[in-house]
């Protein structure tokens, strides 16, 4: 019994916290959920970057400072079947820096919903290999502003996605996770009605590049502790950079690369409880921050919906 | 499975679909009026339209007209598709055309210099406009004066080019030969020598290499292809076009006279000066002089552009219109109005936010004056103007609207008056303008625009009151600026208008 709870938990996305337009990822890894199975997930992160990507150049602005997001995501996940699994996620995000005078956001941000199938299960020597994909949406929940970078809390897009996993996990507990997704991003309504980003644009609306991203990671699981290496890449397929000493906007091609560590810690004599936490460092980019971010929380893994054995 | 695929794959279409952004754009016209008695209207800068000379025209059945006739024919026989897309770009207003290329390059420079990693500022160079920050940093003052000298320069040429083609009455090759045919459509009762397009996009040229000299190349390929598209339509022969140009020649030389003499090479002023307007606003009474709350301190913005030489107004009467002194900081006026501005700036949803979004126009934008512009270009092309209609319309606006910059400017100097950041730093702001408060240059912009296109359009004058005064009041909403210096600026911005619409009444138009 231990035992498949232990296999059933899910680690929470590790890119979500540190990127302003990577909607949540959640359940991209290699874990089932049982049927019947609820999972309650509650995490708090901060994201801080002193530095940023103007275009491909880093350089700082002394009139944002030090910038820093706080984040708050609520997570739900319910194991429909043995092989299917939906996930769902509110963040409430509260972005300031600590220099200049330009507004601070803050609010709840998109709803995403994942819906996640195992598709294959097959001994490969000695382990087993397991390959999932997903599909999910994302919209927003609140009326949030997307065009006052960095201080919006989202981009507002509506989006849809699909992803692959492939997991191989040895008996003795070494695993690794390989994922890959598209995410399509729809266009916004923003407040100007006239803007220039590569060109000059009579309308108020806001074209949402696409985002090609995924992870590989590496690490141990066992019914006391999951703890894994990862490395996360997001790449936009279209958009503009960020003009010199210019203002950044929704529709800039915002790409990201990150090393993150990750750990699950379950405790002792409460059955289904555990510590999540994570630290993810960005290593390259173009029009996002060089941010370093944490996250940490607790989460449940029960059967709330299980008859009583006899 | 095959259900669920489907069901994926055309979410992913959705989504995808639904990327293409709608952009708006005028509406094709042709013009309502000849305007033919233009050639009698006032023009801004030149005494008369014969102050102007060109050749007389070839006569019709002479053989060297004839024979451009033969080549604009042969011109047509092999229009290639690259004509045919150039006929259909230039085949409504020029003027409008080359206003929009105006405010796309305002969008381009405006962004503010970078500081130097030894927190000094760099300066756009004029005689070196390539290297970083390139030439112009065109900001509202800037833009608000290229508009300006742009249009007035296409009014006078365009009443200049109006005296000649109803002194000549020359029809168009259209008109004048059965052989050639008209690709766009023709008035074909409006005299084609001069050409009027040749005359625009002349003027645009000569004057936008100079207010934008790294775009050169791109605003020579732009006036090549506006008087080709007239050729090849049919609409004027090379003998109009030339005429176009010696009046374009001899227009652009007269405007930009004026335009590098008008002080705007002062209106950056230097660190004594700086000090000396700081010491002379304490000396009034100014018990908190602005300072830049940015870092490194950045110098203000042009803080002499208030003595650059304005179209509509002497410098006596800019000085009789300048605003009464601000309330005294500290004081109970002066706290509500702080107050104000405070609980607006907490404000980040719904109208308040739209409406301080709307009218921002900050940096990387077309500015105030770009964004009026574009309200009055809508206004032209539903209104059907002639060229020379929507040349005079836009030098009205144009005029007022950098008038209007210069007293604003004049006054910010004069009183060097806080921002509601710098007396209360948790105001935050929409971004911070980095000159002083005292009165809105928004504001003021507005409300010279919105009275000028109230005259020219009065079934709407109403509506462009209302914008205006939404755009002084978005100012407030942004956390940049005090109630009284909106009401100071709109004030101001008014009066200056009615000297536009005073000279709009007594040009010969109506």
């Amino acid at each position: 019994m231990t035992n498949r709870i232990v296999k059933n938990t899910i680690v929470f996305a590790v890119l979500f916290l540190s990127s302003l337009d990577t909607i949540a990822q959640t359940a991209f890894d290699g874990f089932t959920m049982t049927k019947g199975e609820l999972c309650l997930v509650a995490d708090y992160g901060q994201m801080t970057w002193t530095e940023y990507w103007e275009g491909k150049r880093l350089r700082e602005n002394l009139n944002v400072g030090k910038f820093t997001s706080k984040q708050f995501m609520p997570m739900i996940g319910y194991g429909i079947t043995n092989r299917i699994a939906i996930f769902a996620t509110v963040p409430h995000i509260s972005n300031s820096s600590d220099a200049g005078y330009m507004a601070h956001m803050k609010g709840w941000q998109d709803l995403q919903m994942e819906a996640k199938i195992q598709l294959s299960k097959s001994r490969v020597w000695k382990g087993t290999l397991l390959t999932f994909g997903t599909v999910g949406f994302s919209t927003p929940v609140s009326d949030y502003i997307p065009d006052f970078l960095p201080y919006s809390i989202g981009l507002g897009a509506n989006t849809v996605q699909a992803r692959i996993i492939g997991h191989y996990k040895l008996d003795k507990g070494w695993f690794t996770t390989v994922q890959t997704g598209y995410i399509a991003k729809g266009k916004i309504k923003v407040d100007r009605e006239t803007y220039y980003s590569d060109d000059q644009y009579y309308s108020n609306e806001m074209a949402i590049p696409d985002v090609w991203d995924g992870s590989i990671r590496a690490g141990f699981d066992n019914k006391r502790v999951r703890i894994g290496l990862q490395y996360n890449w997001m790449l936009a397929t279209t958009g503009s950079d960020i003009r010199r000493n210019d203002m950044p906007y929704p529709g800039n091609r915002m790409n990201r690369e990150s090393v993150a560590l990750t750990g699950l810690f379950w405790i002792p004599g409460i059955k289904g409880l555990a510590i999540n936490a994570m630290a993810d460092q960005t290593i390259a980019g173009r029009n996002m921050g060089k941010s370093f971010g944490w996250m940490a929380g607790l989460q449940y893994v029960f059967k709330p919906f299980q008859k009583k054995q006899q | 499975m095959t259900k669920h695929i489907s069901i994926i794959i055309t979410l992913f279409l959705l989504a995808a679909c639904s990327k293409e952004i709608s952009q708006r754009s005028l509406p094709d016209f042709e013009p309502a009026s000849l305007d033919q008695n233009g050639g009698n209207w006032k023009p801004i800068l030149l005494t008369a339209p014969t102050d102007i000379l060109i050749e007389e025209p070839l006569a019709v059945n002479s053989a060297a007209y004839q024979q451009e006739l033969t080549e604009i024919q042969d011109l047509q026989r092999s229009i290639s598709s690259a004509d045919k897309k150039s006929i259909e770009k230039w085949k409504n207003s020029g003027i409008i055309r080359w206003n929009e290329t105006a405010r796309k390059l305002v969008a381009i420079y405006n962004i503010p210099p970078e500081a130097n990693p030894d927190g000094t500022y760099p300066a756009p160079n004029a005689q070196n406009p390539g290297v970083y920050p390139k030439f112009p940093f065109a900001n509202p003052p800037y833009a608000s004066r290229a508009y300006a000298y742009l249009q007035v320069a296409l009014y006078d040429a365009m009443v200049t080019t109006w005296h000649y083609k109803f002194k000549y009455n020359r029809m168009a090759p259209a008109v004048n030969s059965p052989a050639v045919e008209a690709l766009e459509p023709i008035q074909e009762t409006l005299p084609s020598y001069p050409s009027e397009d040749a005359v625009v996009a002349d003027v645009a040229y000569r004057l936008l290499k100079v207010m934008f000299p790294n775009d050169s190349v791109m605003l020579d390929k732009e006036r090549a292809e506006q008087k080709r598209a007239k050729l090849v339509s049919g609409l004027a022969s090379p003998s109009d076009i030339r005429a176009g140009e010696a009046i374009a020649a001899q227009i652009a030389a007269t405007t930009l006279a004026r335009y590098r003499t008008d002080g705007m090479g002062q209106a950056g002023g230097n660190p004594t000066v700086w000090k000396e307007l700081e010491a002379a606003a304490v000396g009034r009474g100014i018990t908190m002089p602005w300072k830049s709350l940015e870092l490194p301190a950045r110098p203000g913005m042009l803080p002499l552009f208030g003595n650059v030489k304005q179209f509509l107004i002497t410098t006596a009467q800019r000085d009789s219109l300048r605003p009464p002194p601000p309330p005294a900081i500290g004081s109970d006026e002066f706290k509500t109005a702080l107050a104000e501005v405070k609980k607006m700036s907490e404000v980040k949803s719904g109208e308040v936010w739209r409406i301080a979004q709307l009218w921002s126009d900050g940096a990387g934008t077309y500015t105030p004056p770009g964004h009026w512009n574009e309200i009055a270009c809508e206004a032209i092309a539903a209104a059907k103007f002639s060229e020379l209609r929507t040349a005079r319309a836009l030098a009205l606006m144009n005029m007022a609207i950098f008038d209007a910059g210069v007293s604003c400017w004049d006054a910010k100097t004069f009183y060097w008056y806080p921002r509601p950041s710098q007396v209360d730093p948790s105001i935050k702001t929409i971004g911070l303008p980095n000159f002083p408060s005292y009165t809105s240059g928004h504001s003021t912009f507005s409300a010279a625009a919105a009275t000028v296109l109230g005259y020219i359009f009065p079934d709407k004058a109403a509506e462009y009151q209302a914008m205006s005064l939404e755009a002084a009041e978005s100012r407030i909403y942004g956390g940049i600026h005090y109630r009284f210096d909106s009401e100071a600026g709109t004030a101001c911005g008014n009066a200056i208008g009615s000297f536009a619409v005073k000279k709009g009444q007594a040009d010969g138009s109506n």
